[in-house]
């Protein structure tokens, strides 16, 4: 068995760090990064996006990934999947384990097992996730072939899987659409379409990059409801990464809020609106219009942090109402504060 | 009310897409729209993709020619002659959607801040429009190195901001603002909102503010209209608009909003099943447009297409269930 | 090196950079913004080794022809000179890449000959580039006008004639000279140039910027000039480095025939012609050349690749 060993992660000593006391893999999670830290290169330096992130999926549970935009929720799970382009990042710290297996350090068939049978993801726009120049019946006999739930199966059996997941989607008429093309569907059936080719084969893990996002609201509605759906149905895990709070509301049972590349706060769903404790997440929750009226609140001071120079302490420190000296100083980890709630402030 | 500053008369824009068995079909992407816009206020446009609402404001902005129909600004038809007159390029300006391609990438915001003053005329010299810019940057609360910034190197709120600058160049009295936030975060959001109310307050300005982000429109807009393939289902003031819809498309969406706390839950009207998907405004079911995803369908319905009614002071709807109150025809709200 | 242990390298080189780069340095001026520009231009364009080898040769042979005089060890072999004495001698030290049939010095005929190519290929440029361009901006402004038809129209025609037969017609109808060739060779080329920008015209008259522009009242000019040609010129200068290489290959190709410079201006094409009949035995007479051909060819494709990296906006967000 000599495969190429694809190793991204270093073994610790060879980079000089102090090793990191390793913990047992829990049996109960489908997914756990832990402490993920990745740098890009860039003209000026290193882009210190991923400043350790700790994530924790349970099998079936449903997780959702609030953020803004820059705090690299996309970034960590095209790492988990393995899809950075090669050659321009760094990853010098931190693990993904999934199913107990470091991605990481996977050879390149062990990745392939992950990214067809393991994970599957959709993207935010449907169009762009859909070849324009093969109809959608092709493309998703695609995947199918090259998923390991297909092998030694025969085209017709293909087809018939394909028109199953299709029909799971609640597109009626499956036998048409399957010889469609993309642009002849519109974008709340195109994000169904790629939601049944996340479904075709049977994975364990979703990830679903805000996924309605480009749908009108009352589509938007539907493809929600179509993916809470499947996913209960197959005991699949979801993540559900978003900017919407109201969105992570309805569909998830816990929630990681996500802050210039940490996880600053994570509870379940109701806990966090019932009592959000990070002065991120308060900030967010106090800037979302209101439904009652009374005007919008002036917002978050200061932007996101330059990541090629962030701040040495906690990284929503600069922009934090509550900031003290050892705020500047050291970063917080995740602190329990009971119930499953964890947050990374010192003052709470 | 006083003389509206915007009159929007039976407008129609329909584009042609071809023949089909000899006939002319025709995208008709705005369908018979009578709206007015006061001054001051902030007017909401609320509709879903390929309910119109981006082509109204294309059209009162210039980039398409009503096929019927009339828009008058301070009185004027702004379609009278056949190139627009320069003036109305000036008080009316339009903030677009997308920061990314509303912006040169190959241009500094120098550069880009700088052509609406050149093009009107409206600095005398290098010097006192580099201070003008750096005015400009100010108003939208930008330091003013970001002058010598590309848009590229900014995140999309600032390019926003930008934009929002641009459109404030040549001092004008009516803006349109076409979705100016969906492309950006809750947080960077609530800071443009709320530069832009301050704008318009400082300065007397007109909005015509388009979104599909009802929560946000209840914030900002002081009157509502609501739209469905081309046709207004439903005009009223902000208030009322949320806490008393009348039209069942209206009490669809409002329905299907997410939401973060529970006492807005309550305030939503009671879940409407969100039926089928909004059909293409080229083959337009004939009847009221609506009727088949409508929950509340009638007979009637099927057939004649509904007129828009007074069915309460200042709240214009379209629906049959109303026939039966004042027409809409005389007064617009 | 193994895989594991490059990126261990990569690894310790990230853990240990030093940011030296002060971050409240911010641009406060237009001629600071410039420097940056063009900071980040090398960079962009170093990052690929085989485009600055390519920048180098460009260069060297750029100087060689400029400076030729002085570059050639026997300038005045250039000219008319014969020496019967020398004639066929292999290469020396004394020839670096030995003589022809007359005794001439092929290394300094072919750094003249760079001198007479890099000359044509300018020229041709200088003209068939602007003129190509503009009217592909213009037609491509006006798409769907009575301009637009005209203009793509006659385009279409000269791009249906095979190139190197149109201008090998007009070089043999006008007398075979360096400037007729020239002439020959403007007139297909900026056909292609036309068809390019008219391409990245039409797509860009659709973005929200240049609609803004004149819904705002900018003049046709402005728009045309100031809007769409800045996102036009990563293809374009691309492309005209890369022709630099065709240029000077057509020009081989019609001085292999006999067009092109005449006796005794050296031109490449018409040394390897005329060394074609002393094969295999003169061998450098046309391999020597031919090599040349391939050096500057080569040099410029690289050189086309390198500004293609510089002038596309890649991940410009780290600024």
């Amino acid at each position: 068995m000599t495969d190429q060993l694809m190793n991204i992660a270093v073994p610790v000593e060879a980079a000089g760090l102090a090793p990191v006391p390793s913990m047992p893999a829990d049996a109960d999670k489908i997914l756990d990064i832990r402490n993920l830290k990745l740098w890009y290169k860039v003209y000026k330096g290193y882009s210190k996006v991923l400043d350790g992130v700790n994530l924790t999926v349970k099998n079936g549970e449903k997780v959702g990934v609030v953020g803004e935009a820059g705090c690299g929720k996309t970034t960590t799970m095209k790492t988990v999947l393995g899809i950075l382009p090669e050659g321009q990042f760094v990853v010098p710290e931190g693990q993904i384990l999934f199913k107990g297996k470091d991605v990481l350090t996977m050879n390149s068939r062990e990745l392939n097992h992950v990214r067809t049978a393991g994970v599957s993801m959709i993207y935010q726009e449907p169009s762009a996730a859909l070849n324009p120049v093969f109809t959608v019946g092709q493309q998703m006999m695609d995947v199918i072939r090259f998923a390991e739930a297909g092998q030694g199966k025969s085209k017709p059996e293909h087809k018939e899987m394909a028109l199953q997941a299709i029909r799971e989607v609640f597109i009626p008429d499956a036998e048409r659409i399957f010889d469609f093309y993309p642009n002849q569907l519109s974008g709340g059936m195109k994000q169904r379409i790629c939601i049944a080719m996340a479904i075709v084969t049977q994975r364990d893990l979703m990830i679903a990059d805000e996924p309605g996002t480009a749908l009108d609201v009352t589509i938007q509605d539907q493809v929600h409801k179509i993916l809470n759906g499947l996913v209960e149905k197959r005991g699949m895990s979801l993540i559900m990464i978003t900017h919407s709070l109201g969105v992570a509301r309805e569909l998830t049972d816990s929630i990681n809020v996500m802050y210039a590349g940490t996880v600053v706060e994570s509870a379940p769903t109701r806990e966090v609106f019932r009592n959000p404790l990070h002065p991120y997440t308060l900030g967010l929750m106090e800037a979302v219009p209101r439904l009652s009226g009374g005007g919008i609140t002036a917002g978050i001071y200061g932007s996101i942090p330059n990541y090629l120079n962030p701040p040495q302490g906690c990284r929503f420190c600069p922009r934090c109402p509550r900031a003290s000296q050892r705020c500047h100083e050291e970063k917080p980890a995740l602190i329990d504060v009971g119930g499953g709630h964890n947050v990374a402030c010192f003052n709470i | 009310m006083t003389e509206p500053i915007m009159q929007i008369k039976d407008l129609k824009t329909y584009f042609k897409i071809g023949k089909k068995d000899g006939v002319e079909r025709f995208v008709k992407a705005v369908d018979n729209v009578t709206l007015d816009i006061a001054k001051g206020e902030i007017l909401g446009l609320v509709g879903e993709s390929g309910s119109g609402k981006s082509t109204i404001a294309y059209t009162i902005i210039g980039m398409y020619k009503p096929t019927e129909g009339r828009i008058l600004y301070k009185g004027q038809d702004l379609y009278a002659k056949k190139e627009r007159d320069f003036a109305y390029k000036k008080d009316i300006q339009i903030v677009f959607q997308d920061p990314g391609s509303s912006l040169n990438s190959q241009q500094t915001v120098k550069e880009i801040l700088e052509l609406p003053l050149k093009v009107h005329h409206l600095s005398a010299g290098k010097e006192e429009r580099e201070k003008r810019v750096r005015e400009l940057l100010e108003m939208v609360e930008l330091p003013s190195h970001y002058m010598y910034k590309s848009p590229t190197s900014m995140g999309g709120g600032e390019r926003q901001m930008v934009a929002i600058a641009k459109a404030l160049a040549t001092e004008p009295s009516f803006i349109i603002l076409d979705e100016p936030t969906s492309a950006l975060d809750v947080s960077i959001q609530a800071k443009i909102i709320n530069m832009l109310i301050k704008l318009q307050k400082e300065k007397d300005l007109t909005y015509l503010f388009i979104t599909h982000d009802l929560s946000l429109m209840r914030n900002i807009a002081t009157r509502v209209a609501i739209l469905y393939l081309g046709k207004v289902a439903e005009i009223t003031k902000a208030d009322e608009f949320f806490t008393k819809p009348l039209h069942p498309y209206t009490q669809m969406l409002l329905s299907a909003i997410p939401v973060v706390s529970e006492e807005e839950e309550a305030l939503k009207p009671n879940k409407v099943e969100v039926k089928g998907e909004i059909p293409s405004p080229v083959d337009i079911p004939p009847g009221c447009s609506f009727h088949m995803r409508c929950p509340q369908c009638m007979e009637v319905c099927m057939k004649d297409d509904p007129l828009m009614t007074l069915p309460e002071p200042h709240h214009i709807v379209r629906c049959h269930l109303y026939a039966d109150a004042p027409s809409a025809l005389a007064t617009d709200a | 090196m193994s895989v594991a242990g490059k990126r261990a390298r990569e690894l310790k080189k990230a853990l240990t950079f030093e940011n030296k780069v002060h971050m409240d340095a911010v641009v406060i001026s237009d001629r600071q913004r410039r420097v940056e520009d063009l900071k980040k231009a090398w960079y962009r364009f170093s990052r690929n080794k085989l485009s600055v080898v390519g920048l180098a040769i460009v260069i060297l042979i750029i100087l060689a022809a400029v400076f030729a005089q002085f570059v050639a060890p026997h300038p005045e072999h250039a000219g008319k000179f014969v020496d019967y004495y020398n004639a066929g001698v292999g290469p020396s030290a004394q020839n670096i890449c030995g003589t022809d049939n007359f005794g001439r010095d092929i290394f300094s005929r072919i750094i003249f000959a760079f001198r007479s190519a890099l000359y044509m290929a300018v020229l041709v440029l200088v003209i068939s580039v602007p003129t190509g361009v503009l009217l592909g901006l213009i037609a491509g402004y006006m798409k769907g006008t009575l301009v637009d038809t005209v203009i793509m129209r006659v385009t279409d025609v000269f791009l249906a004639v095979p190139p190197l037969l149109l201008a090998l017609a007009i070089a043999a109808v006008l007398e075979p000279n360096l400037t007729n060739s020239m002439i020959a060779i403007t007139v297909m080329w900026w056909p292609w140039y036309t068809r390019l920008v008219y391409g990245m015209a039409t797509s860009c008259r659709n973005e929200y910027y240049v609609i803004g522009a004149g819904l705002l009242g900018a003049s046709r000019t402005h728009i045309i000039f100031r809007e769409i040609l800045p996102n036009c010129y990563s293809p374009i200068f691309t492309k005209v480095a890369l022709d630099v290489g065709w240029v000077i290959m057509i020009d081989a190709a019609l001085s292999y025939v006999g067009l092109g410079a005449q006796p005794p201006t050296p031109s490449l094409g018409q040394m390897i012609s005329d060394g074609a009949r002393y094969m295999p035995d003169m061998w450098w007479m046309t391999i020597f050349p031919a090599l040349a051909i391939i050096i500057i060819i080569l040099g410029f494709n690289f050189l086309g690749d390198g500004i293609r990296d510089m002038l596309s906006k890649g991940d410009s967000k780290y600024d």
